[in-house]
């Protein structure tokens, strides 16, 4: 319980000094459920929450076979990655699968992690904020950005996200094929407890890669509104929602808190839970078989990518987004600006329209504030004792 | 993570500069406290000894001291993340002038948040030299010393040893009765090195102390 409360404390600390805590269905923290985690397990023929892929059978038999690559290509033996396969394998119940399937879905673990984290600490303020609030970054999110306005914009936002898919699959497709035993086994970041992000692990390259992208598919069943077909009718919005700026008719649906959540308390939850495992489990097997012939054919990934990134034109929300379900659930929690003070203006501040340039800028802000209270903490208390020793002076005078 | 609501997020946004502003000395409780009109006893006495305390140095030559130290902080400057941390502390010295030394030792709690809360414990014996000024009032510290880990890291098993730098740049040192003052530190920095080499390390944190010292 202590923990508990002191996770909390400090988290709070956290989001009150940067706004971008909540994005994209939730990842492991102390204070969020493993949702990306779940999710992705799930889709690749390990099933979490009572959710079982429809095309389970399908990718055991594909997984099998990139297994036996996989044991060909051996897995690391540093004793970083051995710690690494240890608390993936406690984490998320992998106890009872060989080393090999470990590292396969601890692989996949930290692909999926990768675009909430870009290999930061989750705690670290600065670095989120930037890995959250660029432009850059939100179609790996599914979401559009500032400059994706209206209906155009929601078309913009989901052809930029499935162009960002299907360039990864192809990429994984090329490490499969190109990469060596060694050069296979790509570094990446793993947040060990008091090691921050200072620890490398190594991952199995192109299963990295493949789980990079399906973020951007479960992210669009948490940062979409969706019709009763399945077929998106708005692409949500963070950057301009986070900053204060947003209107929605030109910028689009808020981003809902509410729908990051992976708690499967109702209908609506597990409908939506399901859709996410079965479209990351669609896309996964379409990119699985293109790893077994050399040359990369996109026809099945395309057609994978149609189904979840159906988009329908003529929503918006003079028309409560074509009657989609998704709105009340979605505007039940919208997330909100976080401001300093009543009155103040929102703490966020876009990072892609800063004229010194995006990160210094915000470095600037928060090494002035803290410079301030650096200076508040060590001249109070010494100007206090200076007048003690000034008036004792005078008093024995 | 799920987003706080703004309320919670105004307190918990206020929460360090609270701890910050109650660390701090309250000046005007000081003032009253140090203010020869606030205070009239009517026992001459009870009246000099207040006069003692609130006039006399407190650096006098050839004291001996101990003290016992509660000390935090919630952000490591290694790691540049959110690290909160709980210590206690014992230390003993001698002060043959307005300088001394002194031999301490330290039990601090570290808490990971970055995907489910771990523990880590340390202990650490050193010594070190302080400087008073001020009439006392003020003093600033070194100390260096060996650190155990009380807990295995995920790399590092327990009973793994490094060493520990704590400098105090400026504390104030507000007495509170005969022999007995109040030390507050309000920003001090504390590091504990227990490997150099890949994968290092390293805990440095600024903290906060609030130490009462008992004058022997």
């Amino acid at each position: 319980m202590r923990a508990r409360f002191l996770a909390s404390a400090c988290l709070g600390l956290l989001a009150g000094s940067q706004p971008a805590t909540s994005f994209a269905w939730q990842i492991l923290t102390p204070v969020s459920k493993p949702c990306h985690e779940l999710i992705t397990l799930s889709a690749f023929g390990e099933p979490r929450l009572g959710v079982v892929a429809k095309r389970f059978e399908e990718m055991k038999n594909l997984r099998s076979i990139v297994m036996k690559r996989i044991e060909e290509v051996g897995v690391p033996e540093s004793r970083e990655n051995r710690r690494f396969l240890q608390e993936v394998a406690e984490r998320f119940e992998l106890r009872n699968r060989s080393n090999e399937e470990i590292w396969f879905l601890a692989s996949v673990i930290a692909g999926v992690r990768h675009p909430d984290t870009r290999g930061y600490a989750t705690l670290k303020a600065q670095e989120s904020r930037f890995t959250h609030l660029t432009n850059d970054s939100q179609a790996a999110h599914s979401l559009r950005r500032t400059s994706e306005d209206g209906e155009a914009g929601n078309a913009s936002s989901v052809n930029e996200s499935k162009r960002l898919i299907l360039q990864t699959a192809r990429t994984s497709h090329e490490q499969w094929w190109t990469l060596g035993a060694e050069e296979g086994k790509i570094s990446t970041t793993w947040t060990f407890p008091f090691y921050g992000d200072n620890v490398f692990v190594r991952v199995h390259a192109p299963t990295y890669t493949l789980a990079l992208s399906t973020h951007t598919i479960q992210d669009s069943f948490a940062h979409t509104l969706r019709d009763d077909s399945g077929a998106i009718v708005a692409v949500g919005n963070y950057v301009e929602l986070i900053t204060g700026r947003r209107k929605e008719g030109r910028d689009g649906p808020g981003h809902s808190d509410r729908l990051d959540q992976c708690e499967l308390k109702t209908d609506f939850d597990r409908a939506r839970f399901q859709r996410a495992v079965d479209a990351t489990a669609d896309f996964a097997l379409a990119t699985l078989a293109t790893w077994q012939q050399p040359t990369f054919d996109d026809t099945e990934i395309v057609a994978s990518l149609g189904r979840t990134f159906a988009y329908k034109k003529g929503c918006t929300v003079d028309n409560g987004y074509c009657g989609s379900p998704w709105v009340p659930f979605a505007n039940e929690k919208i997330t909100t600006p976080i401001r300093l003070m009543p009155g103040c203006g929102v703490i966020a501040m876009p990072l892609d329209r800063t004229p010194e340039g995006p990160l210094d800028a915000e470095w600037g802000l928060f090494g002035r504030l803290r410079g301030a209270l650096f200076a508040l903490l060590l001249g109070t208390p010494l100007l206090f004792a200076a007048i003690a020793s000034v008036r004792a002076r005078a008093r024995r005078a | 993570m799920p987003e706080l609501s703004r309320r919670r997020a105004r307190v918990v946004f206020a929460c360090p500069f609270f701890f910050a502003s109650a660390l701090a000395p309250d000046a005007s409780l000081a003032q009253k406290f140090l203010s020869p009109e606030t205070a009239q006893p009517s026992d001459p006495i009870v009246a000099e000894r207040r006069a003692l305390l609130r006039e006399g140095p407190l650096d006098r030559e050839g004291t001996k001291w101990l003290s016992s130290s509660f000390r935090g902080s919630f952000y490591d400057s290694e790691l540049e993340m959110f690290l909160p941390r709980a210590g206690l502390a014992l230390s003993g010295g001698y002060r043959p002038g307005t300088y001394g030394y002194f031999g301490t030792i330290q039990y601090d709690s570290f808490w990971d948040l970055g995907q489910n809360v771990t523990h880590l414990g340390s202990l650490s014996v050193g010594g070190g030299g302080e400087w008073l000024y001020f009439h006392g009032r003020a003093r600033s510290a070194v100390a260096v010393g060996l650190s155990v880990l009380a807990n295995r890291t995920v790399l590092l098993e327990a009973g793994h040893r490094g060493v520990f730098l704590d400098v105090i740049p400026l504390a104030v040192r507000l007495p509170v009765a005969d022999g007995v003052i109040l030390d507050l530190a309000p920003l001090n920095y504390s590091m504990q090195i227990y490997r150099v080499t890949y994968p290092e390390f390293n805990l440095s944190q600024f903290v906060s102390t609030l130490s009462m010292e008992w004058t022997l």
